[in-house]
């Protein structure tokens, strides 16, 4: 299930500059990846220590610290993994976007990166398996979108056997689906010890969790329109 | 014939080309359903009259003011035909009164109602009522001529009708809320209803109104209730509206990056705030005071705080205040990359140890 697009216009602005623009960065930064993949081995492998978040690291002070929080949600494992993340971000980005203003839309979404990096540091801070993607911000935005416009409707696309549907869903559904599939997965990780795991749940969910601090990053006029309950 | 059937055959008629047939069907819907808005857009199609086709219009017009096409054919009209121009007509044919074409060419406004006036003060009232509607289709801005038309009505519909021109040119009348009071609408009514109160900015008995229309026996007025619906229910949470200060606009937007920031530096410490470095420790403070600044001069220019800092002699320049408050903005981040990058460059990474 992957979601598409969001069917509802947006009231403030009508281009998502910054969502795109973060699409276009991540494009990018993945097309650097496979020509290091393809040129240089070590140096790929260096630029996912070194900009990816490792949790080793990160407790011990060593590397980019700070700087690989961010760079790490721009760094990703394939095309797969980008393509994934992109579509979510461009279906619930959007109108995020719209009500925070591009430069409040940018510092939410590395926020979201970030808190969804040190939950994922915590909870395997042992470990040197660097972190990457964009996820953890992702779900951030998701959980903004839940708040923001519940019953908003998003575009998925279900496969099935070799076909797939595209098929309007509200808003929550989607979210909660995503949110709720996370938990036992985060508390395998943590229970289990299920290290085998290559997704980060737990950043996912504390992405989720940064979210709900959507309204520290509103514009004024969203802020006052969410905090009376109008239709932002 | 139901409503909807009449309106059906007469479409149908009227692309057939059977004009005049359609004509007379749409005539007489309109006349047992003056709420039919759709049925005064093809009217104006097909009345052959340019006046008429005004009168159509401003009727849809007035029944459905969202409606772009309405208003655009309307202004085409009235700039073919200038001498019509001023606001010609309104539905109030009801009843069957039509007006004499004599009564139309009376240019002398003042002096015609005056007449009317006096019909009513002499007890003639089905003469008063008759030539009032005709001059209410000529002057139909006239909100002296509505009120004598809501005192005079002759029955509750055209009183609605009456109450809405009324209501339309003068919202605050004085006493035409006592009027709208009184009425006990039919279920046909609960649609005019909404449309008074909405027009007299009582949104929570506009809203009760047009959702007893939801449930009217006429479409028309369903879709049309169901379309207002949204934009009173807004008005209803607009009264109740609670409004944010400057101030804590202020501190809201100033602390989101903040808490980004330090959340950084609690990385940048090896998630022990005990590690963080000094520097960056007051580099988060001065962030915020960025902030803040850079969201006061945005959002609250007038704050006493931002006048005291506007006093002193460098930042009497509203150039250099913004500056100095993008400095503080700029210059924690830019210290917390030359951080990382200087513990980057100080990394020995061995790829050996690590694969």
């Amino acid at each position: 299930m992957i979601p598409l697009t969001d069917l509802q216009p947006n009231r403030y602005t009508s281009f998502p500059i910054m969502t795109l623009t973060l699409i276009v960065v991540n494009m990018l930064v993945l097309v650097l990846q496979f020509l290091l993949l393809e040129f240089n081995i070590d140096g790929y492998i260096e630029l996912i220590y070194l900009f990816g978040s490792v949790p080793t690291f990160v407790i011990s002070q060593q590397a980019a610290g700070a700087l690989a929080s961010i760079t790490s949600t721009f760094l990703h494992g394939g095309m797969l993994h980008l393509v994934g993340n992109m579509l979510a971000l461009w279906a619930f980005a959007q109108r995020v976007e719209d009500a925070c203003g591009p430069w409040r839309f940018l510092a939410f979404y590395l926020f979201c990166g970030v808190v969804a990096d040190i939950i994922s540091t915590m909870s395997r801070s042992t470990e040197a398996i660097p972190g990457i993607g964009a996820s953890g911000a992702v779900y951030g935005i998701m959980a903004a979108y839940l708040i923001l416009y519940p019953r908003g409707r998003i575009k998925m696309m279900i496969f099935y056997g070799f076909g797939f549907w595209r098929v309007p869903f509200r808003a929550y559904w989607v979210i909660l689906f995503f949110f709720l599939t996370e938990i036992p997965n985060a508390l395998g990780v943590l229970l289990i010890n299920d290290v085998e795991s290559s997704v980060a749940h737990w950043a996912h969910l504390g992405g989720f969790f940064a979210g709900t601090l959507i309204f520290l990053f509103l514009r004024p006029d969203a802020f006052h329109r969410f905090r009376n309950e109008l239709p932002l | 014939m139901m409503h909807n059937e009449l309106f059906q055959t007469a479409v149908k008629k009227a692309k057939a080309g059977e004009r005049d047939q359609a004509r007379k069907l749409l005539l007489t819907l309109v006349e047992r359903n003056p709420q039919h808005e759709l049925a005064w857009l093809w009217l104006s199609e097909l009345v052959p009259e340019p006046e008429d086709k005004i009168i159509a219009l401003e009727n849809a017009l007035t029944l459905n003011p969202e409606r772009p096409q309405t208003q655009t054919r309307l202004t085409q009209l009235r700039q073919k035909y200038p001498k019509l121009s001023q606001p010609a007509a309104e539905q109030f044919s009801l009843n069957g009164h039509s007006p004499s074409p004599e009564s139309l060419l009376v240019s002398d406004e003042a002096l015609r109602f005056a007449e009317i006036s006096e019909l009513f003060a002499q007890n003639q009232v089905m003469d008063g009522r008759r030539e009032l509607a005709a001059f209410l289709r000529r002057y139909s801005h006239h909100e002296a001529g509505w009120w004598l038309m809501v005192q005079h009505a002759d029955s509750q519909a055209n009183l609605l009708t009456a109450l809405d021109h009324l209501l339309r040119l003068n919202a605050r009348h004085p006493e035409a809320f006592q009027y709208v009071e009184k009425i006990e609408p039919t279920n046909e009514q609960y649609l005019q209803m909404g449309r008074l109160y909405e027009r007299l900015e009582e949104w929570e008995t506009a809203v009760r109104y047009y959702k007893r229309a939801l449930k009217s026996p006429i479409n028309a007025d369903r879709l049309l209730a169901k379309k207002r619906l949204p934009h009173v229910e807004e008005q209803v949470k607009l009264a109740k509206i609670k409004f944010t200060s400057p101030s804590a606009t202020v501190l809201r937007l100033a602390i989101g990056p903040t808490l980004l920031y330090t959340m950084l530096i609690f990385v940048q410490a090896g998630l022990n705030p005990l590690h963080t470095p000094p520097l960056l420790c007051l580099s988060n403070i001065a962030f915020f005071a960025g902030l803040l600044l850079f969201s006061g001069l945005a959002y609250a220019p007038e704050h006493p705080w931002l006048d005291k800092v506007r006093e002193t002699a460098v930042f009497q320049n509203p150039l250099a205040l913004r500056l100095f408050s993008l400095a503080l903005i700029l210059l924690p981040i830019l210290l917390l990359l030359l951080h990382a990058i200087a513990r980057l460059r100080a990394f020995n990474l061995n790829l050996n140890d690590l694969l």
